[in-house]
Formats: C-alpha cells, structure tokens, sequence
C-alpha cells in the first residue's frame, strides 16, 4: 500500500476539469495518486468508508483535498462542515477550489475550516500556475498534521 | 401802747453809752502806752548822750590830757570818762528832777557808784547771757515807777592797764582810788552798768492834761451825732409808720374787710399792726383769687362745649356739602362718561323745546357735534323729526302730560345717521332729558342673524343636515324638520332626550351618553357616531352627530346644540375602500412573497451563472491551451492564431460574466448605513491602484477630512470603479492628475473625481450609466461597459445622483451625491 498521505482527493463533477485539473498536476510534477470523486456523497462515503466505498480502509486519509463547493447530492460546504465534525477527519488539509467568486462562499468556506480558497481562473495558464503553486506548498512546504489517534 | 421809737431809741442808747465808755477807756490806755513809749525814747537818748560824752572823754580829751599832764598824772575831771559823763548829768537833774543817770558797778572805784539791789541782779542778767548788752525795765525808787535803761559794759584788753593789776595802774589813780575800788578786772566780764531811769509820772501828768481836751471834744461830737440820729430815724420811719398804722387802726375800726379785732390793735407797734393788715389782706387777696380762678375754669369749660357744639355742626354741615358734592360728581360724572346720548330740554312758555345741555356721548353720535346748538329748539337739532309724534311725545312729556317714554326710531340727517334707543322723561317743571343709545350695530346685528340663520337653513338644508338643540334645565329637545326626516317619525311628535335615546342602537346608547356626559362636564364640543333604528322602516341609518355646550355666565350649562348627518352612504363606501384595502395588502403581501422568491431565484441564477457558466469557459481555454501545447508541431501559425483568438474571447467572456455578477450583487446586496472616512476610502483605493500599476506615473490629490453616511463595502466598489477609470483613462498621459473631493453644485455638495485623460463627447453622455455601453474602442481603452452602471446602482441605493462634465482629451470629472432627501 502506498502512503496515502501521497494521495490528492479531488471533489469535482465537471470532467472537462477533472481533465483539466489532471493534466496541470502532471504538468507541474505532482507525484501524488489523484482520487477523483464526482459529487460530495461519494466524497463523504470514501472519507468514512460507506456507501460505494463501503470496506475502505479508512485509517487510509489522503494528505489533501481539493474540494469544489458546488457538487450534485451533497455541496461542497455540507462536505466540508462534515469532514470537520468528525473527530478522526478534522485535520485534514481542505483547499475550496472553485469557480465561484461570492464573499458568502468564500466566507463560508473560512467559516467551516477550509485551509485555502482558490478560484479556478478561465485563463488555463493561471490556472496551472495556481496548481503548481499549490502542489509545491502543500505537499514541499507545508508540515502535515498528525494523525488522530483512533480511540 | 408802745410806739417804734420806745422800741428802738432805748437800746440804742445803751449802746451808745457803752461804745462811749469803751472809747474813753481805749483812749487813756493809748496815752498811757504812749507815756511809757515816750519815757522809753527818753531814757535812749540819755543813755545815748551818756555814751557819747563819755566816748569823746576816752577818746579825744584823755590822750590829749595824758600829754599834757604827763604819764604818772592824773586828772578825773578831765580824763576820767565816768567823772565827766557825771558831772554832766548831775547839771542835767537839777533841770530834770527825778532823772537818773550813772554809771554803777559792783566793785566802783567811787563807793557812790555802787550798784542797788536792782541793778545788781541787773548785772547778774547780762553775766548770764553774754550775748546781751541792753534791758529796759519798770522799777520802783523810792516808792515811784521808774523806767530803767540798763546798758552792760564788759571788759576790754586795753581797759585792763587801769582795771586789771593795779600795780600796771598809773600811779595818780592808785594813789586816788586805792588798789581795791575798780580793778582786778578781766576781758569779758560785765565791769559796769549804764544806767538810765526816768520817773513815769511826770511824764504821764504831762500828757493827761492834753489827753483830757481830746476826750472832751470827742464826748461832745458824739453826742451831737446821736442826736442826728434820733432825729432822722423819726421823721423818716417813726413819724410814717405811726401816721399808717393810725390810718389802718381807723380802717379796723370801721371796715369790716380787715376783719381785725381792736384787741388784736393794742399793744402792738405800727409794724405788728401793718404786718397782721398785710397778712389779712394777702389773705383775702389770696380767697378772691382762688374763686376768681374757679370762675375762669367755669367759663372756659362753657366756652369749650360752645365751641365743640360748634364744631360738630360744622363738620356735619361740611359732610353734608361733600355728600351733596360727591353725589353731584358722581351724577356729572355718570353723564359725562355715559355712553348714551344725553339731551337736557326746557320748555319754554310759547312752548318751544330748547336744547340747554348735551354730554360728551352727544357730541359722539352726531358728526357735526351739538355744542353749537345750544339754545336752538329740538325741531333744529333733529330737523328731520318736524312735524313727527316723536316732538310732540317730548313735548306731553314736559308738560307733564305723559310719564317717562320708551321707543327705538331711525334718524338720519347730514349730522347724525343710525337706529336709536330713546329714553324721554321729565327732571322738573318743563323739563326734560332725553337719552339716546345708539343701537345700530345690534340692529345690524340682528339683521345679519337673520340673514345668517336664513343662510344656515338653507346649508342644513342643502347638506341634508339635522340641527337639533337640548334644553338641559327644562330637559325639552327642539328637532328641526331635517331631523324628524331623518329618524324617519312625524315631525308633530314631542321630542325628548329619552325618546332619542329610545330611537338609538342599543349596542350604542352606553357609549354615547358616556362622551356627551363628558362634554357637558368640560364644557367642549363632541362628535359621536352612532347608529339608529329608523322609526319608518326599522332601517339602521349610520349618524354622526356634533354637539355644543353653551353656558351660563355662571358655568352652569343650559343648552347644547348639534347637528346630526346621516352618514350611512359614507360608511357603506368606507367599508367598501376597508375590504379593496385589505385585498390590496393581500395582494401586495402575496407579490412581496413572489418577489422575495424571484430574487432569490435571481441570487440561485447568479450563484449558477458565476459557477457554471465559467466552467465550459474553463474548459474551451484549457482545452485550447492543451491543443497548442500538445499538438503545436501540428499545427501551423494561423491555427495557433486561431486558438489565441479563442482563448481571447474566452477571457473576455469570463470578465463579462464577472461584471455581470458584480452588478447583480450590488443590485441585491443588503444596504448597511454607517460612518464613512470618505477620505480614507478614496487613499487606500488610491494606493491598491498604484501598487497595481507600478511603472504608472500617478497623482492623486485627495481632499483631507470628509465622512459622510452610506455603506462602506458599496461605496469602496463604486470609489475602485471611478477611480479605476481615471486611472485608465489617463494611461495615455505621461503624467495622470486624479482629484478626489466635494465641491459644491447648485448650493449642494457633491464628490467629484477628477482626471485629465482622455474624456469624452458630452453628445455620448447619456448612454455614459447604461449597461454595456462604452465610449471608446476596446483596442483603445479595454473594458466591459459595466463598471459605471454599477456606480449608478450603487449612487441611487444611496439616494442619490451622479452625472459627469467632460471634454474630448480634455480630462472628464464625475460628480455624484449621497442622499439626496436630505
């Protein structure tokens, strides 16, 4: 099994970007193994083991998710205030990455514990610059919270 | 009966005799201290004498003598002192008889010389005090007074060669004298006295004879003087009083004012008679004077009383006058200020009626005044009156005829002009006052109520209006026709308050007899309404009735008055606008609702339009970009032109969007009012665009100190966009001025902002807020056309406006204000 601190979750429905979002993480060397889950409910049943992820090993967190608000079933925000309620998921690093500019998301988003905040530009090349920005932070720079101790 | 000059003249003799007596005594001890005085003086100068011979004997005779006869020899006649002195005086006594003068010692050469037993002690005295050396003294000789001068001689040192040693003695005197008579002397001691003694009788003979004279002249000047006396003393008291009190003793005798009894006359002298008359008649002075002063006392309290009567009557005469002034003055006075015309007629005997006096309320009615016609008859004073009852009625009245007359008349001449109130009566014999008031004004006030309740008929009338009025006192209501109508019962039906309220809606009754209570307690107008039972139909009629309280001038109410209207059309109409109302906020409601819900909607547009709108655009760059990246050996120029093209139109799609949702925000966003540091807005903004567009060359020159009231996040949109703009605008400037301040336009304060960029056409300048709308070429200045419809919404949020003023290259400014309405 590889660590799965090497592990990106990406929650994103439009698979033009999850294409998109793929291609730029290649691009700018990001060795990590891409989840992609496409709405919040598959994210939730991967994080906590339910659902069509049923049986995962769940002690397995990924080092980061990049999470888009709005998604099919349950949103981005509901995901997120989820991940941070739940005592074993409450460190993990949740980067909002989103195409939506509203204070209120944004607010939101800081309110319920994201880490960051980034706006998927339409301009690609921004949009590549930011992953790579992204990818060398938080997976070079930036120390990874320890785990939660279960029990 | 003694008389004053017994009284008198003994004593007085007496007295006389013994000062006689005392002065002839007096007299003879003086000749008699004169005679020893004189025997005195005599004796000095024999013993003055003595000493003086026997000095020049000692002194000049001896020495001479002693040169002749030798020192041995001695000749007593011729030196001795003694002897000389002796022989002297021997010649002296047979002149003189009973003189002695000698020279005596206890021890005398010449035994003659011894010294009597007087004299002895004599020279004993001066042994005792050696300070003495003379003594005079009275001594008997012989059975006669003698006054004796005794002188002390005391030894001296060169008296001591004849009176010491004998032996040291010439021998002439010791052959003379013997050896024992007159030495053995020593220096100091008393060897001797001179002694002068001269009898005293002889002396005094002598002057008694002189003295006699003297006595016996002044005997008789005494004499002579009392008799002077006497005399005098009679004619000047003695002989006066007798002649008084024989007067007053006659007066006794006779007069019964003295009241003196003969007894009380006899042995008593002219002063006890006159004294005791003096006494009787101070007395009976003094009994006259005491009535007198009781008669004075009498009078003057009659006087008094005379005067007080007196008095009172003047002061009830002059109360009387003032009365009969005060009640003249207060008559003058009531005429003179009476507001009623006043006129005083006489009658005369051709039985003319002149005018003899006017008050000033007179003179008031008529224009011309009536002073000046004093003296004329009545047809001249009111001309317009010949010939009329009116005169003849004054005249009855001053013949006495008729008692007092009362009627209102009409007049006008070129003098007086108005409707009055006349008063006619007699004051006395022919005549008459006549008294005008001037009721003009309540004739015509009277008129105009006429008018006016003619006026008030036909508006109750016409306003279909019901006056009604309560009697509170008598408890009668008064309805007009307007109101029977409208209660629907015949009009001959007796109102009263409890028939009314019989007519009303129960429901009602309590609530409107409660607010017109209250009424009459205040004393104010009140309006109810209240609903009634119609008499002829049973309809219910909806009233609204006024009411009005008239008082008496004591507060107690009499009367209220009212109007009712039946306004039971208005009500229906007023409960049709209350239903329509009512829908009409439903309606409202269930639109705010749809509204609230449309907006919302909007809000879940705009959230998908930012989302999902973007994400394809996402796609056709990224796509776009992959293909240029991925397959650029492939592709020649053109295509990769192309593709730039696309992803252009990609970027430019997304800042549309973008504007889009930003105006859409400031549409919906919540306004929040607060304090803005206007000033602070304009400086962070202005340093964020500088830090943008470092290599820019940028001045802006914002004015110090302005705040104003809106919302901070609106105004920092709408600030960044103006801002924004002048900085854009002025890119083709080498050195862009951007101003930031208020100014004042048409006398109110508006921002402005300020460049000199590029600006543009005023002919353009209404399309300048539209959305979409640009005024220049996109390959000049890029841009969306959003940015000032923005600043509109938000400017108008605020209440208020914004225009610009600008010139082509010639710089723009944009002036906006905040809340206008105030």
């Amino acid at each position: 099994m590889s660590d799965t601190s090497e592990t990106i979750l990406l929650v994103e429905d439009n698979p033009s970007d999850v294409a998109l979002t793929q291609r730029a993480l290649q691009r700018v060397c990001i060795t990590s193994r891409l989840v992609v889950v496409e709405d919040g409910q598959e994210a939730l049943d991967y994080l906590f083991g339910s659902g069509m992820h049923a049986g995962r090993d769940i002690s397995q967190l990924p080092g980061l998710v990049l999470l888009d608000l709005k998604l099919p079933k349950v949103d981005g925000l509901e995901v997120l205030r989820r991940i941070r309620a739940n005592k074993r998921t409450r460190r993990l690093p949740v980067i909002v990455l989103t195409s939506s500019k509203e204070e209120q998301d944004v607010a939101a988003a800081y309110d319920l514990g994201a880490n960051s905040y980034i706006r998927k530009q339409v301009d690609f090349a921004q949009f590549d610059a930011a992953m790579k920005l992204v990818g060398a932070y938080w997976q070079g720079l930036n120390e990874p919270p320890p785990k939660v101790r279960s029990q | 009966m003694r008389t004053i000059a017994t009284r008198f003249l003994l004593p007085f003799g007496v007295v006389a005799i013994l000062f006689s007596i005392f002065i002839f005594r007096e007299t003879y001890v003086t000749s008699q201290y004169h005679a020893n005085d004189r025997i005195g003086q005599q004796a000095a100068m024999a013993m003055e004498f003595n000493l003086a011979i026997r000095e020049y004997v000692s002194e000049t005779m001896h020495p001479i003598v002693q040169k002749i006869v030798g020192k041995e020899d001695y000749i007593p006649e011729m030196m001795s002192p003694m002897f000389v002195s002796q022989s002297v005086f021997e010649k002296v006594q047979k002149r003189f008889p009973g003189y002695i003068v000698r020279f005596i010692s206890d021890n005398p050469r010449n035994p003659a010389n011894q010294a009597s037993p007087q004299e002895l002690r004599a020279i004993d005295y001066f042994r005792r005090n050696p300070t003495v050396s003379q003594k005079t003294e009275q001594i008997q000789i012989n059975g006669q007074r003698y006054v004796a001068q005794f002188k002390a001689r005391r030894m001296k040192a060169e008296c001591l060669r004849c009176h010491g040693d004998p032996k040291d003695a010439p021998a002439a005197l010791v052959k003379q004298y013997g050896v024992t008579g007159g030495f053995h002397r020593e220096v100091g001691d008393v060897a001797g006295l001179d002694t002068v003694a001269i009898p005293v009788e002889a002396v005094v003979l002598a002057m008694a004879s002189e003295t006699s004279w003297k006595q016996m002249i002044m005997a008789m000047w005494l004499a002579f003087l009392f008799g002077l006396i006497i005399i005098a003393f009679h004619l000047v008291v003695s002989r006066r009083l007798s002649a008084m009190a024989r007067h007053i003793r006659e007066i006794a005798a006779t007069s019964e004012i003295s009241r003196m009894t003969p007894l009380e006359m006899d042995e008593r002298d002219e002063i006890d008679v006159l004294s005791v008359a003096f006494d009787k008649l101070f007395e009976q002075l003094r009994t006259m004077q005491t009535s007198l002063e009781q008669r004075v006392q009498e009078r003057t309290a009659d006087l008094a009383r005379a005067n007080d009567g007196l008095k009172q009557e003047i002061t009830e005469r002059q109360r009387a006058e003032e009365a009969l002034r005060q009640s003249e003055e207060k008559f003058r006075s009531i005429v003179e200020s009476s507001p009623a015309a006043m006129h005083f007629y006489r009658l005369e005997s051709d039985s003319r009626l002149v005018l003899t006096g006017t008050n000033p309320a007179a003179e008031r009615i008529s224009s011309g005044g009536h002073q000046n016609l004093v003296g004329k008859t009545i047809e001249e004073v009111f001309p317009n009156l010949r010939d009329t009852q009116v005169l003849e009625l004054h005249r009855k009245v001053a013949r006495g005829d008729l008692g007092p007359q009362a009627f209102e008349m009409p007049y006008k001449d070129e003098r007086v002009f108005g409707f009055y109130d006349v008063r006619v009566f007699r004051t006395g014999p022919g005549i008459i006052a006549s008294i005008l008031v001037d009721i003009t004004e309540r004739k015509q006030a009277e008129q105009e109520l006429r008018a006016y309740s003619h006026r008030l008929a036909l508006a109750t009338e016409a306003a279909v209006m019901g006056v009604w009025e309560w009697d509170v006192l008598a408890n009668a209501v008064t309805w007009d026709d307007r109101m029977f109508e409208m209660y629907g019962i015949p009009s001959t039906e007796t109102m009263t308050y409890q028939r009314w309220a019989e007519m009303m809606h129960a429901e009602d009754v309590t609530q409107v007899e409660r607010q017109l209570r209250r009424a009459v307690t205040e004393k104010k107008a009140g309006y109810f309404n209240f609903r009634i039972i119609r008499g002829n139909d049973g309809a219910v009629r909806h009233i609204q009735a006024a009411a009005s309280v008239i008082a008496d001038e004591r507060g107690q109410v009499t009367n209220v008055v009212g109007v009712n209207f039946d306004i039971t059309g208005r009500k229906l109409a007023e409960e049709e606008i209350r239903k329509l109302n009512t829908e009409l906020e439903q309606r409202v409601a269930d639109r705010t609702i749809q509204l609230a819900a449309a907006n919302r909607e909007l809000e879940s547009f705009a959230y998908s339009v930012s989302h999902d709108l973007t994400a394809p655009l996402r796609g056709i760059d990224g796509w776009s970009l992959a293909l240029m990246e991925d397959y650029s050996e492939r592709l020649d120029e053109r295509a990769r032109q192309y593709l730039g093209r696309i992803r252009a139109e990609t970027q430019r799609m997304a800042q549309l969007i973008d504007d889009l949702l930003k105006l859409s925000r400031v549409t919906r966003a919540e306004m929040r009012t607060n304090p803005v540091d206007m000033t602070g807005l304009a400086e962070s903004i202005a340093l964020r665009l500088q830090e943008d567009l470092p290599h820019r060359q940028l001045e802006f020159v914002i004015q110090p100190g302005l705040g104003d009231q809106g919302d901070e996040r609106l105004l920092r949109i709408a600030l960044t966009n103006l801002l924004g703009n002048a900085v854009k605008f002025t890119s083709k400037r080498p050195a862009a001025r951007i101003e930031f301040g208020l100014t004042h336009v048409k006398d109110r304060p508006a921002y402005f902002v300020r460049d000199n960029g590029a600006g543009f056409d005023m002919a353009f300048a209404k399309k300048l807020f539209g959305a979409f709308q640009r005024m220049h070429r996109a390959s000049e200045f890029p841009g969306t056309g959003i940015g000032l419809a923005t600043v509109q919404r938000i400017i108008q949020r605020h209440g208020g406006r914004i225009w610009a003023e600008a010139q082509v290259n010639q710089g723009a400014t944009f002036y906006f204000t905040l809340d206008e309405a105030s």
